[in-house]
């Protein structure tokens, strides 16, 4: 659980110790190194821990290296795209606000959290190799059907890959996975391009 | 108006909401703040982890019904809630209880 230790570091994400049910995202780095046993409950049952988890793994098989040494290396004022990529995570896990689907049944209520949805929308990256998504937003009135709303996404890119095919990739792909999942009128895939990352330079940081 | 729980109906609608297709897990229903409490709760041996994770109360006028889910991000989240809306709309005509409320939220789109 959270103890105010803790705080200042996920402050500084721009973040609440309750974003992730109590848990800090160094537990939840340690749980997956553990191979998530012994299964914690706590973990375990908590749906913003799960949309965590699933994204750190993704951001692990990129980087090949404890998100922890990073942060240690990273000077305090300067975040890294490390910490950017950290702070859309636990952003998704808070649930945020409630999105209405339709339903014939009179007696219905039905909708997708925020955070689920931006869950989703990170998860885009699994399709385009080497592309890590930051931070996510929704902009504009999403628990009224109908409304328009513009999708503002950063993400971070491997070196090399030409940048507008790589943005045109992964706006298909948020598009597709938010016409299957949601009945959001998104008006637009806003995406911005905060990092080239030259694989060669990790190596150096991590020998230095 | 006082409502009242119905944890056996609650955990034959967890079950239920199990089994039906595209859907994942069954998340603890409320804010955090309720879970807050219900852990507060489990501490105290007032319930347990085993208690059943959806909301079920009513008000006379019929029952309402508060889950949380994930479901399968190979499937449409759009026709798995509904599908699992009916499901839980069935279970409840079956066993004679008139719905006034299913409120179901997804909470987790889980990569396939």
């Amino acid at each position: 659980m959270t103890d105010e230790r803790d705080a200042p570091q996920l402050r500084r994400l721009g973040l609440e110790p309750a974003d992730l049910d109590g848990h800090t995202i160094e537990q939840l780095t340690d749980y997956l190194d553990a191979g998530r046993l012994p299964a914690d409950p706590s973990i375990d049952d908590s749906a913003g821990c799960r949309l965590a988890l699933d994204a750190l793994e993704r951001l692990r098989a990129v980087t090949g290296r404890l998100m922890a040494d990073d942060e240690a290396a990273e000077p305090e004022a300067d975040e890294s795209w490390v910490d950017r990529v950290l702070s859309g995570i636990v952003l998704d896990a808070r649930s945020g606000r409630r999105i209405p689907i339709d339903s014939p049944s009179p007696v219905a209520d039905l909708g997708i959290t925020e955070g689920a949805v931006r869950g989703l929308v990170r998860a885009a990256e699994n399709s385009i190799p080497g592309v890590l998504v930051g931070r996510c937003r929704l902009d504009g009135d999403i628990e009224q059907p109908g409304a328009p709303v513009r999708v503002l996404l950063d993400a971070s890119v491997p070196y090399g890959d030409p940048i507008s095919d790589v943005v045109q990739r992964l706006r298909a792909e948020v598009g597709a996975r938010l016409r299957a999942h949601t009945e959001l009128n998104v008006t637009g895939i806003d995406i911005a391009i905060r990092d080239v990352r030259d694989p060669s330079s990790w190596n150096e940081e991590d020998n230095g | 108006m006082t409502e009242r729980q119905h944890p056996s109906l609650a955990a034959e609608i967890e079950s239920a909401l199990r089994s039906s297709p595209g859907v994942r897990s069954v998340y603890r229903s409320g804010s955090l703040v309720s879970n807050l409490i219900g852990r507060g709760a489990a501490v105290l041996g007032l319930s347990t982890r085993d208690e059943p994770l959806v909301a079920v109360l009513s008000d006379g006028e019929g029952v309402s019904v508060e889950a949380s889910i994930a479901v399968d991000g190979a499937q449409s989240t759009l026709e798995t809630v509904r599908v699992a809306q009916t499901v839980v709309e069935r279970l409840l005509a079956t066993a004679g209880v008139e719905a006034s409320a299913i409120r179901l939220t997804v909470v987790h789109v889980q990569e396939p």
